[in-house]
């Protein structure tokens, strides 16, 4: 055991003096978690699930001639516990979210079909046709609002595969090309027939370059403009799709909010796109990253890791 | 009590309000309509009447969809059956497929859709008929 001639527990710190290399010293946080000291350098924090491993720091005393370690545990500990219990939060929101969502389907189909059924039997030229189509309407768009939800709340599984991004974009080109050409925007693609297949699922993907992709469009509607797509090798371990816009770039004020859900700036929008797709990239391993100026444009860079080669 | 020559169609959803639209969309249809809150009365009116083909939702109390699909299917190897649900999780929609199901439609569906297809299934004009 090693000596605990000077252990602090402070906030967020313990300090071991005397840290000689001998056999494992445990003690007990004030939160109740067993730490394990298990070298001079690391330590172990041992809980039912999880082993996390945290690196100390040594110092020097005056008092003390040898070196004590400073563990910096608590923190750490307590960042990760409440990202572990977040993220169970937010998968259990996930579930009830998805699930609340069903449900509230079923009785959208109920009213559709009553709906049609009483607009059908009105005759033809019947004005209250009108205020039947008005209500089909908009239970249209509720459906399409569920959906747009349920993918938030519980995305599908990914059916990752061998694929190429290139096959990606030329995939997706069709459509978003009716949707540039309708905007005056021209679309320019330059992509490495060099780069190599690699896992991911094509559908997700798919999704993550048609939401930046609009998003491109729809800041160049006014203007017009160019939407340039390429693909490149990002020498980082990843391979990288760039979409980049001659729009109107993006306020400095909401690029902190980017990627957070229900936080649009369109007339219509839902303010999802970005953030399932964020969920999407870091799903797959891969991260998104934006470079905006305003009045000039924007580029997303779509990052996605290449250690799953396919050969 | 059983009579051969008459067109009979299962309805199985927990939702009464769905039983009842799709009751009301078959009205005059000619066929004869019979509706199962869960799997024991379904498997029981399936036994008992014999239905030429089965609509039938992934999501119920007790017994899955997919269960009671294959109950039905292991029963009465010629019953039509038409999957219903609101996930379009394409993975049970497979598996339904694959257990024999003729078709998946999608809550919220158009019921003149849902109407004409099961017409083109029961005179065994269409066998495909994904309704999104």
């Amino acid at each position: 055991m090693w000596e605990e001639r000077e252990a602090v527990m402070r906030r967020s710190s313990k300090i071991v003096s005397n840290p000689k290399p001998q056999p494992d010293y445990s003690f007990i946080t004030d939160k109740g978690h067993k730490v394990i000291i298990t070298s001079q350098d690391s330590i172990t924090l041992n809980e039912t699930v999880s082993t996390y491993k945290v690196e100390t720091t040594r110092i020097k005393s005056s008092e003390e001639p040898q070196q004590a370690v400073v563990i910096n545990i608590e923190e750490d500990w307590c960042q990760k516990d409440s990202q572990r219990q977040c993220m169970e939060k937010l998968s259990l929101a996930g579930e009830i979210a998805a699930g609340t969502l069903h449900e509230i389907k079923n009785p959208l189909t109920s009213i559709q079909g009553f709906v049609q059924l009483i607009e059908n039997s009105f005759d033809e030229n019947d004005s209250r046709r009108h205020y039947t189509r008005i209500i089909t309407g908009e239970i249209e768009r509720l459906n399409r609002l569920l959906t747009s939800f349920m993918v938030f709340a519980k995305p599908h599984p990914a059916k990752v595969d061998s694929n190429s991004i290139n096959v990606l974009i030329e995939d997706v080109f069709p459509l978003i090309e009716s949707k540039a050409s309708m905007n005056s925007v021209a679309i320019v693609k330059e992509l490495d027939n060099t780069l190599p297949d690699i896992m991911f699922d094509k559908e997700q993907l798919k999704q993550v370059i048609i939401n930046i992709s609009n998003n491109a469009i729809d800041a160049m509607e006014d203007s017009g403009g160019k939407l340039y797509i390429k693909t490149s090798d990002g020498n980082n371990g990843y391979l990288k799709i760039d979409i980049q816009d001659t729009g109107k770039g993006i306020q400095p004020s909401l690029i902190p909010n980017l990627f957070k859900p229900f936080n649009s700036t369109k007339k219509d929008g839902l303010g999802l796109g970005l953030s399932i797709s964020k969920r999407i990239m870091e799903s797959h391993s891969g991260y998104i990253k934006v470079d905006t100026k305003p009045g000039e444009g924007t580029r997303f860079q779509v990052f996605l890791p290449k250690n799953k080669v396919v050969t | 009590m059983n009579n051969d020559s008459e067109t009979k169609i299962l309805i199985i959803d927990d939702q009464e309000g769905i039983r009842q639209l799709l009751r009301e969309v078959f009205k005059d249809s000619g066929y004869s309509i019979f509706t199962a809150a869960n799997g024991k009365e379904a498997l029981e009116i399936a036994s008992s009447e014999k239905p030429q083909l089965a609509m039938l939702d992934m999501k119920l109390p007790g017994m899955t969809g997919i269960q009671i699909l294959e109950q039905l299917k292991k029963t009465n190897p010629d019953l039509k059956v038409i999957m219903m649900t609101a996930y379009g999780d394409a993975q049970t929609v497979n598996k339904a497929i694959g257990l024999g199901a003729i078709c998946c439609m999608f809550k919220p569906f158009d019921i003149f859709e849902v109407k004409s297809r099961v017409n083109e299934i029961l005179l065994e004009r269409q066998h495909d008929c994904c309704l999104s």
